[in-house]
C-alpha cells in the first residue's frame, strides 16, 4: 500500500545528480598520475565524457587525474594523436594520457573514440571505443571508456559501469521511511526500486542482472519480492508463514535460496522460480540462513548456529551433510561468494566488533580488511576485487568499500542513513 | 733499554734545517682541494644551488627551461609549441601547472647575452609567481634553439 | 600447553562475562533514568495487574508485555516469568483472544541472521505460553530482527531494551 514502484516520474530526468557522496578515505598504494585531456565535442552534449572518465579514475584511488586548471595553460591541448607532445605530460609528471573526441548524431546517437599514451615510453597503448544510443547513454558511454583504461593500466576489469543497490532510511512525517534504490556504481542516476514504512532487507540482484530479489516487512510480516526495476513490475514471489528472508540466486537464475521457518526454525529450501518447487536444503534445530551459491552452482555456504554461536557451514546444493568451514573469531555470519568463486566474504566478530572478513575458499584462511565496529552486509564488486558493506558512521549506517588487498577505502555517503548494498552484476552484452 | 740512554755520549747536535714534512702535507692537501674544486667553478654563477642534499639528477627529472631570445621574448620547452613566443599569463599556467604536480623540477632561465636585463628580471617574476622558489641560470646560453624540433632529448 | 591456552580462554570469557554482566547492573542503575523506571515499573507490578487479570479477564497493560533477553540468546530470564504467567492467565481465560508475539534484537550481528535470532525469542516465549496452557493457535509468532529498536544508542544500556519480545493482544 505504502509502496510506491519506480515509474516514469523518476526516470524521465537523466538530469542526474549523485545520491551517493563517493571519497576516497585512504590507500595504501600511491595514485597513477594520468592526465584525461577534454575530448573534441560540442557544448551542450549530455555528458562531458573526459570529465567523467577522470572522476571515475580518481574513485578508484589507485590514479590521480591531472586537473583541467593545470591544462589551461597549454591551449591547444591534444586531440588526435599526431597532435601529443610527450615532453609536456612528462614535464606536468603525468605517466599516462588520455585523448579523445566524440561524434554526436540525431537523438544524442553518439560514438566515441580515444587514445591511451605511456608517456614515458612515448608510445600509444590501447585505443578506446564505446556508443551511446540515447543521452541517458552517455555517462555509461563514459564509464565504459574508463573500465578500459582502468583494465588495461591495472590488469583488473573495471566496475565503472555497473549498478549498486541499497537501501535508505529517512524520517518523514515521523515514521521511518525505507527505500530500495539503485544507482550507477559512481552514485549518480539513482531510481527507487521500492519504499515503504516498513524494513526493506537483503536486496540481490539475479546474476543477469536483470532482476533484484528482496524482503519487505510490508503488512508487518516478512515476504520476498522479485523486480524487474527497469519495468517495475514485481511478484511477491514468497510470503509464508513465519519468516521469509536472505534470498541468494543460484547462478543459473532459475532458483532462489532462502531462509524460511514455517517449520518451527530457521532453515534453507531452495525454490524454483518457474514452478515455485521447494526442496529444503537444511533441517536443523539451529538458526540456518544468510546462503550464498558459489558462482558454480555447486555449494551453499550459509549460517548456522548449531554449534552454539553462528558460524559458517557449506553444503551441496543437492543437499547432504553441512560441514563447518570457519573456526576464526567468536562468531562468522553473513558469507557472500566473490564471483569469481575464490574468496569467500563474511561479517567475523572476534569480541570486539563485527568486521568484514575474506575467506580464501582453498586454503581456509582469514584476513580482517574493515575496522568495525558494527560492519556487516559484505556485498562483491563484479570483478571480485572490491567488497562494499555497510558500517555504522557519525550519523548513522553508510556504505564503505574496501579492495580486497586492503588497499584502497571509499565511503559512501547519504543524507540519510544507508545501507544492505548489493553490487549488480556485469550488464550481460 | 729503550730508557736508558747513555751519558757518556755528551750531547746530542743540533739540527739547523727547518723540518718542511708537514709543509709539505698541507700542500699536497691544498693541491687535492684546488684540483677537485677547479671544474666546478669554470659554469657560470650559481644564484642558489638546487637542494643541498645530495640528490642525484635522473632522467625523470628533466629541467624546466624558459628561454628568453635576443628580441625579449619568451619560450618554454613544454607544450609542444617550443617555436612559439609565449604571453606572460601562458608562463605562469605552464610553469604553474609543471611545479603544482611535479614540485621537485628544477625551473632554469637560458637568456641570449644580447637580451635587455629588463626582460631576464620580469621572466624572474613570472617563474616566481607561478611558484618558482629556486631559478638556475644557464649563463653559457646559445641563443633560442631557433629551428629545432624538440629542445631536449626525446 | 594446549591445555592451559583453554583454561586460560575458558577463564577469560568467565571473567568477560562475569564483568559483562556487573556493567550492564551497573550501566542500568546509572543510564537515564526513563528507560530504567520502564523495566522496573515491568517487573516490579505484575503480581497485582496479575492478581486483577486473574479475577477480571482483562489484558495485561503494555508495560507487562515485554520480556527482555541476553545477548544472542533466546532463554527466558526467570524475571520473565511474572510477564508469562499474567499473559498465560488473559489467554487461558478468554480462548478467544488472540496474541502477536513480536521477537526483537539489539543492531549487533547482522540483520539477515537477527531476523531468525528476533523470531527464536518469540517462539521461546510462545513455548512457554503453551506449557502455561495457551492453545497455539492464540499465538502468531513474528520477528523484527533489528529493525525495530526502542533505543537507538550504541551502547548496552540501549542493547539491553532492545533485545525483547513484545507481546500484543489482537
Amino acid at each position: 500500500m505504502n509502496k510506491i514502484l519506480a515509474g516514469l516520474l523518476l526516470s524521465t530526468s537523466f538530469a542526474a545528480s549523485a545520491d551517493l557522496d563517493i571519497t576516497v578515505v585512504g590507500g595504501a598504494r600511491a595514485a597513477q598520475p594520468i592526465a584525461v585531456v577534454p575530448f573534441a565535442q560540442a557544448t551542450g552534449q549530455p555528458a562531458d565524457i573526459a570529465a567523467i572518465i577522470a572522476a571515475d579514475l580518481d574513485r578508484s584511488g589507485l590514479f590521480r587525474s591531472l586537473k583541467r586548471d593545470d591544462m589551461k595553460g597549454f591551449d591547444p591541448l591534444p586531440t588526435e594523436e599526431a597532435q601529443v607532445d610527450y615532453r609536456t605530460w612528462r614535464a606536468l609528471g603525468q605517466e599516462a594520457l588520455v585523448i579523445g573526441r566524440v561524434q554526436a548524431f540525431t537523438g544524442w546517437v553518439a560514438k566515441a573514440n580515444a587514445e591511451l599514451f605511456d608517456v614515458f615510453r612515448t608510445t600509444k597503448t590501447l585505443n578506446i571505443e564505446a556508443s551511446a544510443t540515447r543521452a541517458s547513454d552517455w555517462r555509461s558511454m563514459a564509464h565504459k571508456m574508463a573500465d578500459q583504461i582502468y583494465e588495461k593500466l591495472t590488469g583488473v576489469r573495471g566496475v565503472f559501469d555497473t549498478r549498486i543497490a541499497y537501501v535508505t532510511v529517512a524520517n518523514v512525517g515521523g515514521r521511518r521511511q525505507y527505500k530500495l534504490i539503485w544507482a550507477d556504481a559512481d552514485g549518480e542516476n539513482p531510481r527507487e526500486i521500492a519504499r515503504s514504512f516498513e524494513p526493506l532487507l537483503s536486496p540481490a540482484w539475479s546474476p543477469d542482472g536483470k532482476r533484484i530479489a528482496y524482503v519487505t516487512f510490508e503488512g508487518g510480516r516478512s515476504k520476498v519480492i522479485i523486480q524487474t526495476p527497469a519495468t517495475g513490475e514485481y511478484v511477491t514471489f514468497l510470503g509464508e508463514k513465519g519468516i521469509n528472508s536472505a534470498p541468494a540466486w543460484t547462478p543459473d537464475g532459475n532458483k532462489l535460496v532462502v531462509t524460511l521457518s514455517f517449520q518451527k526454525n530457521s532453515d534453507l529450501y531452495v525454490i524454483d522460480l518457474a514452478t515455485k518447487a521447494r526442496r529444503r536444503l537444511t533441517d536443523s534445530f539451529a538458526i540456518d540462513t544468510s546462503p550464498t551459491v558459489s558462482p558454480d552452482g555447486r555449494t551453499v555456504a550459509f549460517l548456522s548456529d548449531r554449534s552454539g554461536t553462528a558460524q559458517i557451514y557449506t553444503v551441496s546444493i543437492d543437499g547432504g551433510e553441512a560441514r563447518r568451514l570457519t573456526f576464526d573469531g567468536r562468531r562468522n555470519e553473513q558469507p557472500r561468494f566473490s564471483p569469481d568463486g575464490k574468496t569467500l566474504a563474511l561479517v567475523n566478530y572476534d569480541g570486539s566488533g563485527y568486521r568484514i572478513g575474506l575467506v580464501d575458499v582453498a586454503t581456509k584462511a582469514m584476513r580482517l580488511v574493515s575496522d568495525g565496529p558494527l560492519d556487516e552486509g559484505p556485498s562483491f564488486a563484479p570483478n571480485s576485487a572490491v567488497v562494499i558493506y555497510t558500517r555504522q558512521g557519525p550519523s548513522g549506517a553508510e556504505l564503505a568499500t574496501v579492495s580486497t588487498d586492503g588497499a584502497v577505502r571509499q565511503q559512501l555517503r547519504h543524507t540519510g542513513e544507508v545501507r544492505e548494498p548489493a553490487w549488480a552484476p556485469y550488464a550481460k552484452p | 733499554m729503550a730508557g736508558s740512554v747513555s751519558p757518556k755520549k755528551g750531547k746530542r747536535r743540533l739540527a739547523a734545517e727547518m723540518n718542511v714534512v708537514p709543509y709539505i702535507d698541507v700542500m699536497l692537501v691544498l693541491l687535492v682541494i684546488f684540483m677537485v674544486t677547479a671544474p666546478l667553478l669554470t659554469q657560470g654563477i650559481d644564484v642558489e644551488l638546487p637542494q643541498a642534499s645530495a640528490e642525484t639528477i635522473t632522467a625523470d627529472d628533466e629541467p624546466l627551461t624558459l628561454f628568453v631570445n635576443a628580441r625579449g621574448e619568451y619560450f618554454l620547452d613544454a607544450g609542444g609549441d617550443t617555436k612559439k613566443p609565449l604571453g606572460d599569463q601562458t608562463v605562469i599556467d605552464r610553469v604553474g601547472a609543471v611545479l603544482r604536480n611535479k614540485p621537485q623540477t628544477l625551473v632554469l632561465i637560458r637568456a641570449d647575452k644580447a637580451v635587455t636585463y629588463d626582460r631576464v628580471a620580469n621572466g624572474m617574476s613570472l617563474l616566481q609567481a607561478a611558484g618558482a622558489a629556486k631559478i638556475g641560470f644557464v649563463t653559457d646560453a646559445p641563443s633560442v634553439p631557433r629551428g629545432a624540433d624538440k629542445p631536449t632529448r626525446g | 600447553m594446549l591445555n592451559n591456552k583453554w583454561f586460560a580462554c575458558a577463564t577469560l570469557a568467565l571473567t568477560a562475562v562475569a564483568t559483562g554482566c556487573s556493567s550492564t547492573g551497573d550501566k542500568n542503575a546509572n543510564a537515564a533514568a526513563e528507560p530504567v523506571k520502564q523495566t522496573t515499573t515491568s517487573q516490579g507490578s505484575p503480581a497485582s495487574t496479575a492478581a486483577a487479570a486473574s479475577t477480571t479477564g482483562t489484558r495485561p497493560a503494555s508495560t507487562q508485555s515485554v520480556v527482555y533477553f541476553d545477548f544472542d540468546s533466546s532463554d527466558l530470564k526467570p524475571e520473565s516469568k511474572d510477564v508469562v504467567a499474567a499473559w498465560a492467565r488473559y489467554l487461558t481465560a478468554n480462548p478467544t483472544a488472540k496474541a502477536q508475539l513480536q521477537g526483537n534484537t539489539d543492531e549487533r550481528g547482522t540483520r539477515e541472521y537477527n531476523i531468525s535470532l528476533g523470531e527464536r525469542r518469540s517462539a521461546a516465549v510462545g513455548a512457554a505460553l503453551q506449557s502455561a496452557g495457551v492453545a497455539a493457535g492464540q499465538l502468531e509468532l513474528t520477528s523484527n530482527g533489528e529493525e525495530k529498536p526502542v533505543a537507538t544508542g550504541h551502547d548496552e544500556a540501549s542493547w539491553s531494551q532492545n533485545r525483547r519480545v513484545e507481546i500484543v493482544g489482537q
